[in-house]
């Protein structure tokens, strides 16, 4: 069960509409670029998977979502995430909340991996706005609907609230990655990710997302033999009471806390 | 006061939450703002802090705003108030009024004269000022051009003590071989423990016993982790005055509650020694103020939660040590788990919660509605969460459903924790609940900043008995 400590999953939920034409290219480096600066820590055993999203039909007659499952194969999500190309959409908003869902639920994640998704987008999901003025009524974003034509929800059925039950559901943290500027899109794309325990940024920025998400796998694993031996401690003990732990390792209980809150998350201390 | 008012106060009091450990430049927007829209609170909740805040670094920034105020009845406080801080506080206080406000008046500069001659005039005070805080004393001096006395001088920038002095009695501690001869100058002259180990070759326990014995409580606390590196807790009679120093500190009010418990997780202490400053912890808890009110505690479990779990946990130890009505706490994630502690202590909660890991989506409402059901009637809520509630039930739908049946309407006290929103306060507002938020950013030493607010029947009594605080007036006008 040790062994499963440094795995990581990580998904790449991309937009791959017409209007992302100016950024794939982009949007292409930043995520191989992740990939390269993960794949360069040999404590972690990295599997990559990625989703890309279009919209709704009518709006776009390709697909709404085309998955290529978690893989430890490095070298041909590389080619998968080369071979990416932005056409299609309709409307402004896209189809956003099935990309992050069908993530959640399709990817075949590890039982106790660190999981995190890189949402990768211009536009905003389809009712957004409505969302917004609902759940924050003092918030003005302004720009009307983008031209929604589902202004008063997605037609998925799927919400914020929705795709960050599933995620949770799943122990997966989104991260995000606005590119444009639209300030609706940067909006919901902050929503999600925050209601995950994730964080958004502007394409800008990109380097802020990427580093921030390769600090929190960092923090993660800064402690990767601490936490084994406390998992080690608590399989010993038969208990997960931090006070115990503490004692046995001879550590400080905040230590022993946050190492088995950690380990308790990934689903080692199920017992 | 009216509503606006009476808002605009309780959220300046909100933002006293957040806790920059020597980062003055962090609050002084928020002081600043608050100096701006409503001094004459400012003034009042100024001297209320000093007396009922935690944190040393807001004690210091509203110093620095009454120092350097335009009003001459701020400036009066300040100046009498100055006189009870350390010297390395009043160096911080000099610099950011000259860094961040721009100011240093000539009250301000007089302040800081009669404070450094108060100290000149008793070489005792003086010595033991400038022993513990000798870069922070010339600075003052140097900084704002105030000419020592000459005894002040030879000890400061001479390095040329008078024989009389306690620097003097440093440099032979130095010097001296005989772990008896330096035990007796310790206990003799009071030499603090910082200064004396960074003088001393070698710590032996005869040392240390002298060491500890001239240690106030909150001393002995905030150097258990020096002294253990030094043995100290090895030793069976070096242990037994630190157990009693610990049994002091429960019945001192100089000692910060919090910062016990801290010591005695950063130090790695025995269970033994944890317990009592466990107990210390409790005594100070109870002297801030009691809990009238039966309360509920919910702590949001979800997996994106790391942090809440322990500020709950933290939270349940503050509370249950000092709440005479009922509580009830639950951790929730889209159900609610009941906790239940066999105790009052961090040690108990923390057994209580040991099986609760943050996994699942946010429903607040789950908990209140299995309170709901079992009738379980409370007068104010915490919710330690980030707000981004995502599953049914939602609170918005529970809580006037609970405050109909239960015939009460509770406050709500949000705890906001991780990557936080508003949603759950603009929900709530929309119930027409009364609802405060506090911003955890990391510091559990704030934590017990929550306890006036939990305490009081109401905020109004709050905001009345900060606005009742009298400013000090100068007594040399």
């Amino acid at each position: 069960m040790t062994t499963a400590l440094n795995h990581v999953d990580l998904c790449f939920v991309v937009d791959t509409t017409g209007s992302m034409g100016a950024f794939i290219h982009t949007a292409q480096q930043q995520l191989l670029h992740t990939i390269g600066l993960l794949s360069a820590d040999s404590s972690i055993d990295l599997k990559i998977g990625l989703v890309e999203y279009r919209d709704h039909p009518p709006q776009d007659p390709s697909f709404v979502t085309r998955l290529y499952q978690l893989t430890a194969n490095l070298k041909e999500m590389q080619k998968a995430i080369n071979k990416l190309t932005a056409d299609g959409g309709g409307d402004g908003p896209e189809a956003v909340y099935r990309g992050v869902h069908d993530a959640c639920e399709q990817m075949k994640w590890r039982p106790h991996s660190c999981r995190f998704i890189l949402l990768v987008g211009d536009a905003p999901p389809h009712g957004f706005s409505a969302w917004l003025r609902e759940m924050a009524p003092t918030e003005r974003l302004g720009g009307g609907n983008h031209g929604d034509a589902w202004p008063d929800g997605c037609p998925s059925g799927l919400n914020v609230q929705s795709v960050t039950g599933v995620a949770e559901n799943q122990r997966v943290t989104v991260h995000a990655l606005c590119m444009g500027g639209d300030l609706l899109a940067m909006r919901a794309f902050s929503a999600i990710a925050s209601g995950t325990g994730g964080q958004a940024a502007n394409a800008a920025n990109a380097k802020d997302v990427i580093s921030q998400m390769v600090a929190m796998l960092g923090n993660e694993f800064r402690d990767l033999a601490f936490d084994k031996q406390v998992l080690e401690a608590v399989l010993h003990l038969g208990t997960p009471d931090s006070g115990s732990v503490a004692e046995t390792l001879a550590i400080p209980r905040l230590q022993a806390a946050a190492a088995i809150a950690r380990l308790g998350k990934r689903g080692f201390l199920n017992f | 006061m009216n509503t606006a008012e009476r808002d605009l106060r309780l959220e300046m009091l909100n933002s006293l939450l957040t806790t920059p450990h020597r980062k003055l430049e962090d609050v002084a927007e928020i002081h600043q703002l608050m100096v701006e829209l409503d001094p004459l609170f400012y003034g009042h909740l100024a001297v209320w802090y000093q007396r009922h805040g935690d944190v040393r670094d807001h004690k210091e920034v509203f110093l620095g705003h009454l120092l350097a105020s335009g009003l001459e009845e701020h400036r009066d406080a300040g100046f009498v108030m100055v006189q009870e801080f350390a010297p390395y506080q009043v160096a911080r206080i000099v610099d950011f009024m000259k860094q961040q406000l721009g100011k240093m008046p000539r009250s301000a500069r007089t302040a800081v004269r009669r404070y450094l001659q108060q100290r000149e005039k008793n070489p005792q005070f003086f010595d033991r000022a400038a022993l513990r805080n000798r870069k922070a004393m010339k600075h003052l001096y140097a900084s704002l051009h105030i000419k020592p006395s000459t005894r002040a001088d030879a000890v400061l920038f001479k390095n040329n003590p008078p024989p009389d002095s306690l620097a003097f009695a440093l440099k032979q501690l130095a010097k001296g071989t005989s772990p008896t001869e330096q035990a007796q100058l310790i206990i003799e002259q009071k030499i603090p423990y910082p200064v004396a180990v960074g003088a001393l070759k070698q710590i032996t326990p005869t040392v240390l016993v002298a060491l500890i014995n001239s240690m106030s409580p909150q001393e002995v606390i905030n150097n258990l982790k020096s002294l253990q590196e030094r043995g100290a807790i090895d030793n069976p009679e070096v242990k037994a005055l630190i157990d009693a120093k610990l049994a002091e500190a429960a019945t001192s009010d100089r000692v910060s509650a919090f910062k016990a418990i801290k010591a005695a997780e950063v130090a790695g202490v025995s269970e033994e020694t944890t317990a009592q400053l466990q107990r210390v912890a409790d005594e100070q808890l109870k002297q801030r103020g009691k809990i009238t009110k039966t309360t509920a505690l919910l702590v949001d479990k979800s997996a994106s939660m790391t942090v809440a779990l322990e500020v709950g946990k933290q939270i349940a130890t503050i509370v249950s040590a000092i709440a005479e009505a009922d509580l009830f706490v639950y951790a929730f994630d889209t159900i609610a788990y009941p906790i239940q502690a066999q105790g009052k202590t961090l040690s108990d909660w923390d057994k209580a919660f040991q099986h609760i890991f943050p996994t699942g989506g946010t429903s607040i409402g789950a908990a209140l509605e299995i309170m709901r059901l079992k009738q379980q009637s409370v007068e104010q809520i915490i919710i330690v969460t980030d707000e981004n509630e995502n599953s049914a039930p939602y609170i918005n739908t529970i809580y006037p459903r609970y405050c109909q049946e239960l015939k009460i309407q509770p406050n709500i006290v949000v705890v906001k924790v991780g990557q936080h929103t508003d949603y759950l306060e603009q929900q709530l507002q929309q119930c027409k609940a009364m609802c405060e938020t506090f911003t955890f950013e990391g510091d559990y030493y704030a934590l017990p900043n929550l306890v006036p607010l939990l305490s009081r029947p109401s905020r109004l009594e709050l905001l009345m008995e900060i606005m009742e605080t009298p400013l000090p007036v100068r007594d040399d006008k």
